[in-house]
């Protein structure tokens, strides 16, 4: 039976091979190294160190392969992002939750991105990480916050995720999937 | 190895027409163009990645970049140079770096022979051995998909391998060998374009065919002193780059076409296929050469000025001195539109082949195109061994900034409008511009400018306020100050207004100003401050006064307005003074008021009799010098309309100021009022020749003669002098009349016509000297004893009434006193009165209407006969009895009497 399903899991892979790339961004210490941690391989680290420049992963998710660009969020860095965030299949933009205080720096930055005429279109899914913490936002909260109601251009969908208790983690890769090519 | 230019082999006709046109002597005026490409040195890691070690080769991805070193480590970075990963790859200089397309691989080879191919996103590396130094390589661009994993590989040993991943495991085939080292090798959709010693070769991977051989441009330099460069621009199109010639083939792929030909006819077909489209010769070496749009981007190295011949040693031995790279955009033409020399760091110890020129691949939709759409430019990389820099080329934004290092603000400024630019380049090139401008004291254009410049920016506007008063240039920028989106501090407009105020040239703004704006946004009291001071000094002017009081009114100081506004004649004074109820305040300004408008001043002043005394304004109106006259007759006149005592001390000045500005009227003031000198007042009529005037004041110091006199001889109006006559019942008079009159025919005739009943016209004719013509003189005779005859009718009717009233009177008197009287009541009396009863004790009047009612009846039968219209003799019939009046109601008692 095992032997049947991975024979037709590879058949449907070579038939029906999908692909996305994705960029992920968002300010420092929202969590983005481990979401792509917890994606990839479900393990999460307390312990992380900030990403210089971007890391770059390819994960495979049923018959999809997600290249995902990793992007540092630390200020010096976020001068990149539009520059990898063309022609993705989408942009995850990750938020904490649990930090009000920088809140209104991440709206600005993710409005100033989605601004850019070269990405135009590209839809955009909101995390809003570490809703294990106490005192994190409510979904309703954190889409007022960011104004993703005034985000009119594009597909915007928000999620609430816990990366540490791998909360809603499913929901999203089901998003992300939804939104691949199907391989020319 | 090398060759010498003489030993190349002939070249095609195309070649030889378009090395023709090529005059590279010609090098162009060095004049301000914009440059094209903006420069920026790598940071992130690289500084510190190349202190240490020496940058080799690159190679660039979609997104990312990786770098050779000397010591054959391969580095991963971003675009802005951060270390991504490392990979110690090789043990010797990393000669070449390739990605494949999806920028998934990345392929290195090295002098140690070795060639290594990393996956990025996975931990698989490939690694083979050559043995023989490697010097090019290029992936499969479709590595990533392409199940046989395929690369070429080519070095020193001049080999070039063609690796294929086979079922058996990895398959080198050699493509070419025997021709001197491979220098670079380039991999584009199916082709593969390879350079060595003899030229470029052209190889499709698909029919496994040779398709062009390019030779190596004559006269180029030893390849090992200058790599050739080969660049695919699009997927046919190749871009050649060797020493000092540039050179692009257009390879036409028919493959599709060519699919069931023999071997041999697609040989001969291919060889026809490769255009060479542009081609030129440069008096500089290249050490590296990229598409750029239609155009094309040469790093540049200029040799020393020696004779070519001598270049090799020159470079070797003067190591020290080797000039600036220069980047240079030129077109297929060979038209230099840019050059830029970059400051390297140690350029002067490198030489041509230290320097790689790499270029990011296109993105997009642009891939394919060559040409870049907006906001996906490319960018290149200008690598030396301790240094990389990174070449853009410029946007709107950097076209801004040079504009403005050039002092084209205005063109900037246009652009920054245009481009519709981000807020902080504007507020940037708004804020040098101005500089700039005050720099050149062209204030005003400054002034002019700032609305546009500072738009909505309040600190921007306080800031340049300030400072335009720190310059004492402020007047020029109050017109344009923002009272609303934004409104600036309240100090802003104090100092502005302030500014205005203390510069005479500038009041006529300072009023203007303070009109236009709201007096909401600033408080008056600073600028009162600054202006009263000047009130008193000699540069106070009309202007500053009405800035003054218009500032009196926003601070609700009217009357200090209104001072200042009657000074200054405004004409809607009166409507100010209702609106404020500035009554009191008025009267120290009648002067003002009556310039300003002398009727409603008048009309102010006698309503406020009461709190500004006649004495008042008389005294302020005397004490002017020049048109106070006339206000004062107004005054005086309308004063004496008013009240005709209310300014009796001035009534003696009154009579002259009405002979002078209102004779007209002189006379009815002469008779209603009492308070003026008669003898003063007719010396004044005198002097002006105010006959009738002077008629009536001689009359009211009774001396009549002489006012008769006046009137005969002066006025010549017999018909008055009679009436004053006839009303001075004066015999003595007449005569006076009678003999002025004598002598004039005409008056004589006229003074028959009026004598009947005042005068006996005998006497009058008696008078007359014989001889005078009297004109119409029967016609007058007529007429008086007609009157005369009238007349006679009339007393003899009068007679008769009167003898039959008697009787009646007599008879009713006799009727009452024979029997007794009721004395009534009062009550009772007032029914009496109601029925009209006569009674003879308290009601004369009623008496008098019932006889006066009876007249006409009684004397109509009598006076039939006599000329005339009945009123006119029922009106002298009248006056006759009126005449009689008062002894007929004295002498009631008494005729009965009698």
């Amino acid at each position: 039976m095992g032997l049947w399903e991975a024979l037709l899991n590879w058949l449907r892979s070579l038939f029906f091979k999908q692909e996305m790339e994705l960029s992920l961004i968002g300010l420092q210490n929202a969590g983005k190294t481990s979401l792509v941690n917890v994606v990839a391989t479900g393990g999460y680290s307390e312990d992380m160190i900030p990403t210089v420049g971007f890391n770059m992963r390819k994960v495979t998710k049923g018959n999809v392969t997600i290249k995902l660009w990793d992007l540092g969020g630390q200020p010096r860095f976020r001068s990149m992002w539009e520059r990898y965030c063309r022609a993705v299949s989408a942009i995850v933009y990750v938020v904490d939750a649990a930090d009000p205080d920088n809140l209104s720096v991440s709206k600005s930055e993710l409005h100033d991105l989605l601004s850019k005429a070269s990405l135009a279109g590209i839809p955009l899914l909101v995390l809003g990480n570490k809703i294990d913490k106490a005192g994190a936002l409510s979904k309703q909260a954190l889409t007022d916050q960011m104004g993703l109601k005034s985000i009119t251009d594009r597909e915007v969908c928000c999620y609430m995720i816990s990366c540490k208790n791998s909360t809603n983690i499913d929901s999203v890769i089901e998003w992300l999937v939804k939104h691949s090519k199907s391989k020319s | 190895m090398s060759q010498t230019p003489s030993e190349n082999a002939t070249d095609s006709d195309d070649e030889r027409i378009e090395e023709e046109d090529d005059n590279e002597s010609v090098t162009e005026e060095e004049h301000e163009d914009e440059p094209r490409l903006k420069y920026q040195r790598m940071g992130g890691s690289v500084p510190a990645l190349l202190s240490g070690n020496s940058a080799s080769c690159i190679a660039v991805a979609e997104r990312m970049i990786a770098l050779g070193t000397r010591a054959g480590s391969v580095h991963i970075l971003d675009l802005l140079g951060n270390q991504v990963k490392q990979f110690p790859a090789h043990g010797a200089t990393v000669t070449d770096l390739c990605f494949d397309i999806e920028g998934e691989y990345i392929a290195s080879c090295s002098d140690d022979g070795s060639v290594v191919i990393n996956s990025l996103f996975t931990d698989d590396k490939l690694k083979f051995d050559y043995h023989r130094p490697m010097k090019a390589i290029a992936l499969d661009p479709d590595y990533a998909r392409n199940s046989s994993k395929r690369f070429v590989v080519g070095g020193l040993a001049g080999h070039l391998y063609y690796n294929i991943k086979k079922w058996i495991g990895y398959r080198d085939q050699v493509l070419q060998s025997g021709e001197g080292p491979i220098h670079v090798v380039k991999w584009r959709k199916s082709l593969v374009a390879w350079a060595n010693d003899e030229g470029v070769k052209v190889y499709d991977t698909v029919n496994d065919q040779q398709i062009t051989f390019i030779e190596r441009p004559r006269g180029s330099l030893r390849p090992t002193l200058l790599f050739p460069h080969l660049v695919w621009q699009d997927d046919c199109l190749l871009v050649i780059g060797w020493g000092t010639s540039v050179k692009i083939a257009l390879i036409r792929s028919n493959r599709n076409s060519s699919t069931n030909n023999t071997y041999k006819h697609i040989q001969m077909s291919s060889m026809n296929q490769v255009d060479i489209v542009a081609s030129f010769q440069n008096s500089y070496y290249i050490s590296g050469i990229a598409p750029f749009g239609d155009n094309l981007v040469i790093l540049a190295y200029i040799p020393e000025k020696d004779g070519e011949k001598e270049i090799t040693s020159s470079i070797s031995s003067h190591q020290g001195n080797a000039q600036r790279p220069e980047v240079r955009v030129v077109t297929w033409n060979s038209d230099e539109l840019a050059t830029d020399a970059l400051p390297v760091h140690g350029f002067e110890h490198y030489k041509a082949k230290d320097y790689i020129l790499a270029h990011a691949p296109f993105t997009g939709s642009s891939y394919t195109g060559g040409q870049w759409a907006a906001g996906d430019e490319p960018f290149y990389y200008i690598v030396s061994p301790k240094d990389i820099i990174i070449a853009k080329p410029r946007d709107a934004e950097d076209h801004v900034s040079w504009l403005l290092q050039h002092g084209w603000h205005g063109k900037a400024l246009a652009a920054v409008e245009a481009g519709k630019g981000s807020i902080q380049l504007r507020d940037e090139v708004g804020s040098k511009y101005l500089d700039h401008l005050i720099g050149e004291r062209k204030y005003a254009k400054a002034a002019s400018l700032c609305p546009k410049l500072l738009q909505g920016s309040a600190s921007a506007w306080e800031r340049w306020v300030f400072h335009f008063a720190h310059l004492r240039q402020l007047p020029v920028l109050v017109p344009y100050m923002p009272t609303e989106n934004p409104r600036l501090r309240n100090t802003a407009y104090e100092v502005a207004l302030v500014a205005l105020a203390t510069n005479p040239s500038f009041h006529k703004e300072l009023l203007s100003t303070i009109k236009a704006w709201p007096p909401l946004i600033y408080s008056a009291v600073p600028v009162i401050s600054a202006i009263e001071p000047q009130l008193n000094t000699s540069s106070i002017t009309d202007a500053l006064k009405e800035a003054l009081a218009e500032i009196y009114v926003i601070d609700a100081q009217y009357e200090e307005a209104f001072l200042l506004f009657a000074d200054l004649l405004k004409p809607d004074l009166f409507e100010f003074i209702e609106k404020h109820n500035l009554y009191d305040t008025i009267r120290e300004k009648v002067v003002q008021l009556m310039k300003i408008d002398c009727k409603r001043a008048v009309l102010l002043l006698i309503q406020l009799r009461e709190s500004i005394s006649p004495n008042e304004v008389v005294s302020q109106l005397m004490a002017t010098k020049d048109d106070s006259r006339y206000f004062l007759h107004q005054y005086l006149h309308s004063l004496f309309e008013d009240d005709p005592h209310a300014g009796m001390d001035f009534h003696d000045m009154q009579v002259e100021l009405y002979a002078d500005y209102d004779p007209k009227v002189l006379l009815r003031f002469l008779r209603n009022c009492q308070h003026y000198k008669l003898m003063k007042a007719y010396e004044i009529c005198v002097s002006r020749g105010l006959l009738r005037e002077q008629v009536y004041t001689l009359r009211r110091m009774g001396n009549s003669k002489q006012a008769l006199v006046v009137i005969i001889n002066e006025l010549g109006d017999i018909e008055q002098a009679i009436e004053f006559v006839s009303m001075q019942h004066d015999d003595e008079l007449w005569e006076e009349l009678i003999t002025q009159c004598i002598n004039k025919p005409e008056m004589v005739g006229v003074l028959l016509e009026h004598t009947v009943g005042n005068l006996d016209p005998l006497s009058i004719i008696n008078i007359v000297p014989n001889g005078l013509e009297i004109p119409r003189l029967r016609d007058r005779l007529v007429k008086i004893i007609t009157d005369y005859r009238t007349e006679t009718s009339l007393r003899r009717g009068c007679n008769n009434i009167l003898k039959a009233d008697i009787i009646n009177l007599l008879i009713k008197y006799y009727e009452d006193a024979r029997r007794a009287i009721y004395m009534s009541n009062e009550e009772d009396e007032a029914e009496v009165d109601d029925k009209k009863t006569p009674a003879a004790t308290s009601h004369e009047g009623a008496w008098y209407y019932e006889y006066d009612d009876s007249v006409p009846e009684n004397v109509d039968d009598n006076n039939i006969a006599t000329s005339g219209s009945p009123q006119m003799r029922f009106g002298y019939c009248r006056r006759l009895c009126r005449a009689d009046e008062l002894p007929l109601k004295g002498d009631a008692d008494g005729c009965y009497h009698h």
